[in-house]
């Protein structure tokens, strides 16, 4: 990992007043820890976003980048499953439209690989004040709030206490494969874990916060398919 | 409760197999009831003996002046069916076998035969293999019992004699006083029913422990509960929690609901406590001999010490209480009373110094704030304490306010002693630790509430469902001696049933399901249809979205290989072709049957997040009202989702509630259905679907 490629990032994020990381910052961030982050291209105008699309190649996903809107789907910013240059531009024109009305600060529109379908996971971390690092895992997506099925670590850890985790959640069956479907990848998954938290302990200074959800595991691996970074003020 | 009266005051009581010789259990039963001073007449019954303890003795029940209303027996086994007989031919109308050896020792045979003669002379049965009874209001102690209980308010019932005894010979210590003890023993006549109506009649009890290893009889148990209403408290301890017993199961609802599960659900839904430990049992005794009827959940803490103060207050939010907000003149109250380094909000800390005055001040203040129901008084032992003082102060502003719950817990041990002692005597129950405490106010509202819960509503009916299509399927299938219906078969009956259902259709041949397809319309799924595959798309046994009849050919084809590549030689009955229906939200809907309190209905997030997250609520289906259905659902972690989650519509509630109310109706009208799962069933915004439907009958 580069350190000052990371730092490079965050200096941009402080001139512009952001306190935190918007996702395709925030996956760049990633993606230097080496994490895998599904391929994205911030577009600032649907020509661009063509162009990100036709280079990642279709089915693609279309999100709204904001320094300002943490639960994207909530307002409308985010279309799965786009599979032609028309749906994009009709997709592009609706979420430039719904921020506009919502006057809501624009960075552009995220362009995404869609990933194949996994299990949903949440994996994040933390500074506390008294145990510093802090490492949290679980089910993701709208499991998340609903089932609050996650366990957590005081970080460093090791390769042991990640498989622990996998073990400890409640929905830890479902990272063993059901109704035909393939067991998850799980030394991917504790990989990945384990990044994060380097991640987490080479750069305290810089985050406040990592928050990845969903990464979506498959039998293969795993993407990060959304992320966001919380900076120290 | 008409032929139990009389029971715990009969006129006369004979005991066969009295004895004079100390250490026989004819002695000690003899014993205990002349010393219970029993007002009645006594008969010692034995061949061999002229005078026992100074009675005159008689050989033979025959040969009585009168009709003994009640016969103690403690003669050995091989001899007991010959004096019940006897018994009954003398007209007794009650029979206590205290005697062992029947069914707990492989005997079921010989108490079998007892209960046939009972029967044939109309007298009712305690036992066998029990300790025998108490009553201390009569008063009479027909056991065999080292001990008498004290007089008090609590009946005691229990499945276990061991326990009796170790519980009696507490509450002496902890001076609890009971007004009925029974043992059931193996429980062949008269059971916990029986004893609970009778109780919840008897003006001399206020509140009814059981110990139970099992309900005889469901259905009288829900009887007599309902009937009561959770108007006096009935607290049950049940054993046999563990999932050891818990049966092998087909269906989802099965492997996940359990017999225990049925008892947690039919004494939640009768209106019974249950406690999970000896010391629960009583510590809600204590409350709710002591306490009048919890006005609500809202509890103020007054305390000599930081500590436990925040103890109880994390306790307080364990055991779902809420801690009350005080009026601001309370606080400037406390505020102008108490020194400066007070803490005059909720809990209240005294501080350390607090003497029986400090108690006192803080006590008048907080018991009149009409935020608080409950209040609860800690202590530590710090240097300056008195505690005949604090006690004072405690139970004078206790009796103050007689309507409002107040308990105590002094924590410590010698010094806090006598503390202890005067507060219990004077109706402030007084528990070791804070969280004690808070468990049993907790328990005093939940009864309260309970109350509220049960009154009113009608079990839910619903129109426009077709009996005789459901007679008809149930028919074929039991022609052709299956217990397991097809998907094709029960998707008919919950249609019957008014429940929006996909229906699927059994097709045999390849044109069949083409044919099909068109008339359900595309895209279509097709899935295996055998008895014997559960789990279908496992074996290749499913085709999703086929979208025309070329793809529906081909899936037909595939499917059958596929099935046949698996599980070689797997009874195939065809295929079931159904629509394919639009995303939804996927629930669970499920009945299970317990043999003793009939269908168990079972409601959670479906798909494939049954098993794994296991996020489901119980009802039984037998007097199902609307507010149960919402309950049930609200429990759920799943409610979260269908209020609306993340910009997503709220699911459609009122579509929902009348399905899981036409399911519970479906399974009371046919008692032949014992296990079903609706999964998943999809709820939308406009309307819910059933998409998988499993039924099996008994």
């Amino acid at each position: 990992m580069n350190n000052s490629d990371i730092q490079g990032i965050i200096a941009v994020a402080r001139n512009n007043g952001w306190d935190y990381l918007p996702e395709p910052y925030a996956k760049q961030i990633l993606s230097y820890a080496g994490i895998r982050t599904n391929p994205t291209v911030l577009a600032t105008s649907e020509d661009e976003a063509v162009a990100a699309a036709a280079d990642i190649g279709y089915p693609v996903v279309l999100k709204l980048v904001s320094p300002q809107v943490v639960h994207k789907s909530d307002a409308g910013g985010v279309v799965l499953n786009i599979s032609s240059p028309e749906q994009l531009r009709e997709a592009f024109n609706r979420i430039i439209t719904g921020a506009t009305e919502m006057k809501v600060p624009l960075l552009g529109v995220s362009v995404q690989k869609q990933v194949p379908p996994g299990v949903e996971m949440i994996v994040g971390a933390m500074s506390d004040k008294q145990f510093g690092p802090v490492l949290m895992f679980g089910l993701g997506g709208i499991w998340v709030e609903v089932m609050e099925d996650v366990v957590s670590r005081v970080i460093p850890l090791e390769e042991g206490d990640c498989y622990e985790m996998l073990a400890e959640i409640r929905g830890s069956k479902l990272l063993e494969g059901y109704r035909g479907t393939k067991p998850v990848h799980k030394a991917g998954l504790v990989e990945l874990l384990l990044k994060v938290s380097q991640l987490m302990c080479d750069c305290e200074s810089l985050i406040k916060d990592i928050d990845i959800n969903p990464v979506i595991a498959t039998g293969e691996g795993y993407w990060v398919v959304d992320a966001r970074i919380g900076l120290r003020g | 409760m008409g032929d139990l009266q009389g029971f715990f005051a009969p006129r006369a009581v004979a005991v066969v197999g009295a004895s004079n010789t100390p250490g026989k259990i004819g002695y000690a039963v003899m014993k205990n009831i002349i010393e219970s001073k029993f007002p009645g007449v006594i008969y010692p019954v034995n061949p061999g003996q002229e005078r026992v303890f100074d009675l005159p003795a008689y050989p033979e029940v025959g040969d009585l002046p009168e009709v003994p209303e009640m016969v103690v027996v403690v003669v050995p086994a091989a001899r007991v069916l010959q004096v019940a007989r006897a018994c009954g031919e003398k007209g007794s109308r009650f029979l206590v076998v205290i005697s062992a050896g029947f069914k707990e020792i492989g005997r079921a045979d010989l108490e079998r035969d007892l209960v046939d003669i009972c029967r044939q002379h109309q007298m009712r049965l305690l036992g066998p293999n029990c300790l025998g009874f108490m009553d201390t209001h009569t008063p009479i102690n027909a056991s065999f019992a080292v001990r008498s209980p004290l007089p008090g308010k609590i009946a005691f019932f229990s499945q276990s004699g061991a326990l009796c005894l170790a519980i009696l010979d507490w509450s002496l210590e902890e001076g609890l006083g009971f007004s009925k003890f029974v043992s059931f023993g193996n429980k062949a006549g008269l059971n916990e029913s029986d004893f609970m109506a009778e109780a919840l009649a008897d003006e001399g009890t206020k509140v009814i422990l059981c110990y139970l290893e099992d309900v005889a009889d469901g259905v009288y148990f829900l009887r007599v509960a309902r009937e009561n209403a959770g108007r006096k408290p009935i607290i049950i301890l049940k054993s046999g929690r563990s999932q050891a017993g818990a049966r092998a199961a087909s269906s989802h609802t099965g492997a996940l609901a359990g017999s225990d599960r049925a008892y947690d659900t039919a004494f939640r839904q009768a209106g019974v406590l249950r406690a999970d430990t000896i010391d629960e049992l009583f510590d809600l005794a204590r409350a709710f001999i002591t306490q009048p009827p919890a006005r609500g959940r809202r509890l103020a803490i007054v305390t000599n010490s930081g500590g436990p103060g925040i103890i109880a207050t994390d306790a307080a939010e364990t055991y779902g209480m809420e801690m009350a907000g005080f009026e601001r003149e309370t606080s400037e109250s406390l505020r102008h009373a108490l020194p400066e380094e007070a803490s005059v909000y909720n809990p209240v800390d005294i501080l350390g110094d607090a003497a029986g005055d400090r108690y006192d001040l803080a006590l008048r203040q907080v018991l009149a704030d009409p935020h608080v129901d409950n209040c609860l008084v800690l202590l530590t032992p710090t240097a300056t304490v008195n505690m005949s003082e604090i006690a004072a102060a405690i139970l004078r502003n206790r009796r103050a306010h007689p309507e409002k719950v107040a308990t105590a817990s002094f924590i410590g041990g010698e010094s806090v002693a006598a503390g202890v002692r005067a507060l219990e005597a004077g109706g402030v129950p007084c528990y070791s630790t804070p969280e004690r405490a808070i468990a049993a106010m907790s328990g005093l509202a939940s009864v309260r509430e309970t109350q509220a819960r049960l009154a009113g509503g009608e079990e839910s009916i619903y129109g426009s469902v077709n009996r005789e299509a459901v007679s008809a399927v149930l028919a074929g299938v039991r022609e052709q001696g299956r217990v397991v219906l097809l998907g094709s078969e029960a998707s008919e009956i919950t249609a019957a049933y008014g429940i929006p259902t996909a229906r699927s259709y059994l097709a045999t041949t390849v044109e069949a399901a083409v044919e099909i397809a068109a008339s359900v319309g595309y895209p279509v799924v097709l899935k295996v249809a055998s008895p014997r595959i559960v789990h279908k798309s496992d074996v290749g046994g499913v085709r999703a979205n086929l979208a025309d009849p070329e793809a529906v050919r081909q899936a037909f084809f595939r499917i059958l290989e596929d099935v046949q590549r698996y599980l070689p030689g797997a009874e195939v009955l065809g295929v079931e072709v159904q629509a394919m229906a639009d995303p939804g939200l996927e629930l669970i809907v499920g009945v299970n049957r317990d043999v003793q309190f009939g269908p168990l209905l079972m409601f959670g997030l479906g798909g494939i997040y049954v098993n794994l997250l296991e996020d489901v609520s119980f009802r039984l289906a037998d007097g199902l009202r609307l507010r149960d259905i919402k309950e049930m659902i609200a429990e759920t972690r799943a409610y979260r989702l269908l209020r609306g989650y993340r910009g997503q519509p709220p699911a459609d509630m009122a579509a929902l509630e009348e399905a899981i109310g036409r399911v519970a109706m479906l399974v009371r009208d046919f008692p032949a259905i014992s296990e079903m799962d609706i999964n998943p069933l999809l709820a939308y915004p406009q309307g819910v679907m059933a998409i998988d439907v499993k039924i099996s009958i008994g």
